[in-house]
């Protein structure tokens, strides 16, 4: 859905940066740079999956670093504690008292790199602060600063040594994005405008924290026709009533479809949302939360989707 | 469309009028004749209708145990735009039950869906797909009624038979007695040493601190090895009975230590679940066991390399002879004989 | 527990039978007596009290079979009626037996047997009203045994579909009714047993049946009479000569084959002039009959029959019924001629002929006829006389006591009747003082139509007089009186028509009816009176051009009208783009979002800017909830017409 992009009606100055910044890192992938931007301005949180070597990394780092606001990067380990990401309560010698330390999850942006590899211990304290948008320690709660979003990478499920995310937790990432190996052409791009992390950093932020909250309160003002609204809902219970579906999509993510589509008719630079754009967010933001009769990969779930989507009759 | 006992009568009484009007010309007897006619005539176009544009949804709702009471749900749809349909029995496959099973849905109105729950036991383990379903019904009248076959696409997955097992021994071994040196959460005291930036405050002994005049953490041992990893033998064929009964008990640890919280890896020939929790994980595993089958020829990567360190290890062997007693030999294995220990 | 409606529903289902029986007014009291237990044993019912023994009912079951016997042996001597009693006494006893929820299916079944039994015993009106609660209660009982046997009465509203599926069984029925073929295809009103007459013409004159005769308004046809009307009007039909105490009868059975002169058909064997002629230009419905009518003595007739034939005694047939309107014109002669005596002599047996058993007929005769030394003339004009004058007309006729024959009946007993009985009576009269005589039927007098200046004869008017050979010609007498003037009431009126409807299209209901309205149905043009001057005539063509278009309308307004009743202009717009794409072969379906459709368009040779801003405008005004002006619609007026012919045009 490039195409959106080069009609009059393009997304605002900043978002229009954000994405050539991004794109120009990583190459070949408008349509997941898209997706993972819409995302953001939805208020939700991104897990990416695919194969290592694929840009996963680059691409959360990339749009964390065009973005001017507080940035950490987990790296999660099998022996990483839940301590370790939310932040404990030190002794502080001098003072004699106890004082919150805060974790690395206390960022606008929060880089989860590697998340099915630590214990599902560790996994759920992230999932619960990223649902709550707020930590609660020692009977005290700190909330965290928006924006606040998390980026999680994860190997695909049939690599060893890996905790996969259940279902349950699952459903807490707005969308799950597939990356995929880019284009003969792109990929040659990539590799001679190849950029490391520092040089990511060099280039500087393109808009402000600021800003994203702006985006984001106007991407809630986005209408939504109840034909729309019907169509979404249609196509819940389409995952709910498909044969080779054993658990269909939840209401949250119902929810998250409708911000998601909202923010994609936002980054098309209208301030209504149509079909289409619930059409292309539908997989991405419905296909992790189902569990299918015989799934092998998330592939078979967006087969599934497309399936549903082919008879839910659209408005008109 | 075909007659009940009643619907013969009825032909027979029609027949009869038609003849009596033919034969008298009165033209009263010819109004019930075409009454009856009618009441045929729309028996016909009616039964046609009432059973068509439905959309047949069997669901079981899970878990299915072989040997426990299944409830399956039927979903009937009405897709059609003005008419409701009555009066619907819903007849389950030959094949897929012993007995006979039927589910009725008094009504369905346009456009919407009903559901009925039938209640029956499945005595094997194993995918069932669903086939061939029978809708029938006999709206308008009692006269005549039509059958169609409906192909339901989908499975049911059956798990194997749970039983009663005494567990304790397994959970003891999974958690409680052997465990890591490395510090955890466990109740098992490891060391106390010197606080550090990142200890929980919980954890401060201030007895301890009070007399090395700095402050003390306890450090525990970790509960990591509440993993048990179930090898089941399928690598060559035994008799039957030994290795259902093996499935069995895989089953009855995966369900009940799965639920408890324990994390649970499946390995065997052709198929392996990684560790894992939830009730969705258990059902992975319960999915691998009820399609198990022995004797099979594929690969076995997971049984291969059961490593050291990942909780505790339970081989579950038809018999001693079995080729895989051999990994059965590591610290922290429990191996089980499925066809005397059960 | 059963339903109360189901209860209710099956009670008036038997009371709907035994009604239909008692109102035929054939029954008698003392045998219905013991039906009167049915209100107890509904009443017992519909209050859920149990039944009573089934002992009980068997055994007075049994006594009832051998009331039956009694009945029909003794009593009433028919069987159909001692039936129709034993109907009644078991319903009620079935009333108090019912123990399975289907039970109630014996009572359907009984008080179908008591609407049979009534159709044949009583053909009233009421029975006829009974008939379509009947058919109502009937199919309803039935959709509700249904639920019963289910057992979810008490859980599904079954009332729409019972209503709906009773409406429409009935209007099936009625289908069904009207187009089941009647194997018996006769004159309607004399189907067996049904006694029903109604006024008109049929091919005899028949004194076996008696009660009412009911009026009937169908017109039989139009004639133009050319220069001076004559009054009376006497249109002749067929002769009857024969009399067997029943039935008048044609005995002229050879029939003179008259091919056609160039349209014409020359039956006078005298001299005419044909000045002095009557020309009547005749459009006769479709009949039950083959016989051609027209004023006096038929000399020439001018039709586009191939052949025409006429019998001995001046009736013009027809080849075969006609199955449409056919129009002829006939030129006649209201005086009659002369005939060749040696030829009428040999003829002249027959019209003299008496059935035996008319003695008293004869006397009276003599009697009334004067002295026999009178002229023939004045002889045959004191009968005529003494018939109009001393007689009633009536249409209710009222069976003769046993060993009486209709005609006695009628000169002595009642001394009313309607012009058969005159007509016959004088006849024999006649005939018994020895002038030959015969019976004429057709119809007399007609409405004048001051609009179109014809006259307008219908079923009404059906006639039957005599003529008697006086002096060598046929002399027409008619001994019928006029009907006294009714004086009914609106409403009178009002129930008269709907008796006449009932029994003209219900129990009268033939073969020939079916085929006319058929005909009705399938004429390809629609033939309006034709007179010469003024031809109104639609051409097929045009018909069916109008037919073609009405369909269209009708699609137009239902079929597209429900597709997209209730879209908004801008819905409407899209989908005919989206329409127009899948007509390119676009591979588009109900569930392609709009940027899918555009997507398809463009790859179909569509502009992809025009598209593009199309499909912008739409979204706006369908999901952004900005509505189109006139102007914007204007624009996407424009923009479907570029897209669809510029395009296309280019390449």
């Amino acid at each position: 859905m490039s195409m959106a992009l080069t009609g009059s009606e393009g997304p605002g100055s900043g978002l229009k940066a954000l994405h050539e910044r991004v794109s120009s890192v990583i190459r070949g992938k408008d349509d997941a740079i898209r997706l993972a931007v819409a995302t953001l301005l939805a208020r939700g949180h991104l897990l990416i999956e695919d194969v290592p070597g694929v840009g996963k990394t680059t691409l959360a780092y990339t749009l964390a670093r065009a973005i001017d606001c507080s940035f950490q990067r987990i790296q999660f380990t099998s022996d990483l504690l839940p301590a370790d990401i939310i932040g404990v309560n030190v002794f502080n010698s001098e003072t004699r008292e106890f004082e919150f330390r805060r974790g690395p999850l206390f960022a606008n942006i929060v880089l989860a790199d590697e998340i099915n590899r630590t214990t599902p211990k560790t996994q759920s304290a992230l999932l619960e602060a990223m649902n709550e948008r707020r930590v609660s320690v020692e009977r005290t709660t700190f909330v965290l600063e928006e924006p606040f979003m998390v980026i999680a990478t994860q190997n695909p499920m049939e690599y060893r040594g890996t905790f996969p995310l259940p279902e349950s937790q699952l459903d807490r990432f707005a969308l799950h994005l597939r990356l995929g190996y880019p284009s003969e052409e792109d990929e040659k791009l990539a590799l001679s405008e190849f950029k490391d992390f520092s040089e990511i950093e060099s280039m500087g932020p393109v808009i402000t924290g600021q800003d994203v909250l702006r985006m984001q309160k106007e991407v809630d003002a986005i209408r939504m026709d109840e034909s729309v609204l019907d169509y979404i809902m249609s196509i819940v219970t389409g995952t709910r009533e498909h044969d080779a579906v054993r658990l269909g999509a939840s209401t949250r993510g119902g929810q998250f479809l409708l911000k998601v589509a909202r923010a994609l008719a936002y980054y098309s630079g209208r301030d209504f949302a149509v079909p289409d754009d619930v059409k292309e967010a539908a997989p991405h933001v419905l296909g992790h939360r189902m569990m299918l009769r015989k799934q092998t990969s998330i592939t078979d779930a967006h087969r599934v989707i497309k399936d549903i989507l082919e008879k839910v009759p659209v408005p008109v | 469309m075909r007659p009940t006992r009643e619907g013969a009568r009825f032909l027979l009484a029609t027949g009869l009028i038609g003849l009596a009007a033919m034969n008298t010309g009165n033209n009263l007897i010819y109004i019930i004749f075409g009454m009856l006619l009618s009441v045929l005539v729309l028996s016909y176009a009616l039964l046609r209708t009432n059973l068509s544009g439905l959309l047949l949804k069997v669901e079981a709702e899970r878990p299915v145990f072989a040997g426990q009471k299944a409830y399956f749900r039927i979903t009937v749809r009405n897709r059609k735009k003005r008419f409701t349909s009555y009066s619907l029995r819903i007849r389950f496959p030959k094949g897929l039950l012993a007995e006979e099973r039927t589910g009725f849905i008094p009504v369905v109105a346009p456009g919407s869906s009903e559901t009925s729950e039938v209640e029956l036991v499945f005595r094997r383990r194993g995918s069932f797909r669903y086939g061939d379903f029978v809708v029938e019904s006999s709206f308008p009248f009692i006269f005549f009624y039509r059958r169609v076959t409906v192909q339901v696409e989908g499975e049911v997955v059956v798990y194997p038979r749970i039983r009663e097992l005494e567990l304790d021994a397994l959970r003891r071994g999974a958690s409680g007695e052997r465990t890591t040196n490395r510090p955890g959460r466990s109740d098992d005291l490891l060391v106390i040493r010197e606080f550090r930036c990142g200890d929980d405050m919980k954890h401060i002994n201030w007895k301890a601190s009070a007399r090395s005049e700095s402050l003390m953490v306890k450090e525990f041992t970790e509960h990591e090895s509440r993993m048990i990893t179930l090898v089941l033998d399928n690598s060559s064929p035994a008799e039957e009975f030994a290795f259902e009964r093996g499935v069995s008990f895989a089953a009855s640890v995966a369900w009940k230590l799965g639920l408890e919280g324990f994390l649970v890896r499946l390995a065997m020939c052709g198929a392996e679940v990684s560790f894992g929790t939830g009730l969705e994980h258990v059902y992975r595993v319960l999915d691998a066991l009820a399609d198990a089958e022995d004797g099979s020829s594929e690969a076995c990567p997971g049984v291969d390399d059961v490593e050291e360190g990942e909780g505790m290890v339970v081989v579950i062997l038809k018999n001693e002879l079995s080729p895989m007693a051999a990994i059965a030999a590591g610290e922290g294995t429990v191996v089980v004989n499925a066809a005397s220990a059960l | 527990m059963q339903h109360l409606l189901y209860k209710s529903l099956t009670a008036a289902l038997a009371l709907t039978g035994c009604a239909s029986l008692i109102v035929s007014g054939e029954l008698n009291i003392l045998f219905m007596l013991p039906g009167l237990a049915i209100f107890l044993g509904y009443y017992r019912y519909l209050t859920g009290k149990p039944p009573i023994s089934r002992w009980l009912v068997a055994g007075l079951a049994v006594v009832e079979i051998f009331v039956l016997g009694f009945d029909a042996l003794v009593v009433s001597r028919d069987f159909l009626i001692a039936l129709a009693h034993m109907t009644i006494v078991f319903q009620a006893l079935k009333s108090f037996d019912f123990h399975e929820p289907w039970d109630p299916l014996q009572v359907y079944f009984m008080s179908l047997l008591q609407l049979i039994i009534a159709s044949e015993i009583g053909l009233s009106m009421v029975v006829g009203s009974v008939f379509i609660v009947f058919i109502f209660v009937f199919i309803a009982v039935l959709v509700v045994s249904h639920f019963m046997k289910e057992g979810t009465i008490d859980h599904v509203d079954f009332r729409r579909p019972m209503l709906l599926i009773s409406i429409t069984a009935f209007v099936f029925t009625l289908v069904f009714f009207v187009s089941i073929p009647r194997l018996k295809s006769g004159i309607w009103g004399r189907q067996a047993g049904s006694g029903i007459r109604t006024v008109g013409f049929s091919g005899a004159v028949d004194f076996s049946s008696f009660g009412d005769v009911l009026g009937d308004d169908t017109i039989v046809m139009r004639v133009e009479i050319k220069d001076s009307r004559p009054v009376p009007l006497y249109w002749r039909g067929s002769t009857l000569d024969r009399f067997d105490g029943v039935t008048w009868t044609d005995t002229f059975r050879p029939r003179e084959r008259i091919g056609s002169n160039y349209g014409f058909f020359t039956f006078k064997a005298y001299d005419f002039n044909l000045d002095e002629l009557i020309e009547q230009y005749v459009i006769l419905e479709p009949l039950d009959t083959e016989v051609v009518f027209g004023l006096g003595e038929i000399a020439v007739l001018k039709s586009q029959s191939r052949i025409l034939y006429r019998n001995k005694a001046g009736t013009i047939i027809l080849p075969q019924k006609s199955r449409r309107r056919y129009s002829y014109t006939v030129y006649s002669s209201l005086e009659p001629h002369e005939l060749d005596k040696d030829e009428f002599n040999r003829d002249r047996v027959r019209y003299l002929h008496l059935p035996r058993g008319m003695e008293r007929v004869r006397g009276l005769a003599r009697e009334v006829s004067g002295d026999q030394a009178l002229p023939p003339m004045e002889r045959a004009r004191l009968l005529e006389g003494f018939l109009l004058n001393e007689f009633d007309y009536s249409l209710q006729t009222t069976r003769p006591p046993r060993g009486v024959s209709a005609m006695e009946h009628f000169l002595f007993n009642t001394r009313t009747g309607f012009c058969q009985y005159f007509a016959s009576s004088m006849a024999l009269m006649l005939r018994s003082i020895g002038i030959p005589s015969r019976i004429v039927i057709g119809y007399s007098g007609g409405e004048v139509n001051m609009m179109g200046n014809y006259v307008i004869v219908r079923q009404n008017n059906a006639h039957s007089w005599v003529e008697a050979m006086i002096e060598g010609r046929w002399r027409r007498f008619d001994p019928t009186p006029l009907a006294a003037p009714s004086v009914s009431t609106g409403f009178q009126q009002a129930l008269d028509s709907i008796r006449m409807q009932w029994y003209r299209y219900v129990i009268g209901f033939s073969g020939s009816d079916q085929r006319a309205m058929v005909r009705t149905f399938t004429m390809p043009v629609i033939r309006m009176p034709e007179f010469r001057g003024v031809q109104l005539r639609f051409r097929p063509v045009y018909v069916l051009a109008v037919l073609a278009a009405l369909s269209v309308a009708l699609y137009l307004i239902f079929v597209r009208g429900i597709e997209h009743r209730g879209r908004s202009y801008e819905s409407r717009a899209y989908l005919r783009f989206r329409s127009r794409v899948m007509r390119m072969g676009g591979r588009v379906t109900d569930s392609s979002a709009p940027h899918e459709v555009l997507d398809e368009a463009v790859a179909n040779g569509v502009d992809p800017e025009q598209a593009g801003e199309f499909i912008r405008l739409y979204e706006r005004a369908r999901f952004g909830g900005r509505g189109l002006d006139s102007g914007q619609r204007q624009d996407c007026e424009r923009l479907l017409v570029r897209i669809f012919h510029e395009g296309r045009g280019e390449r």
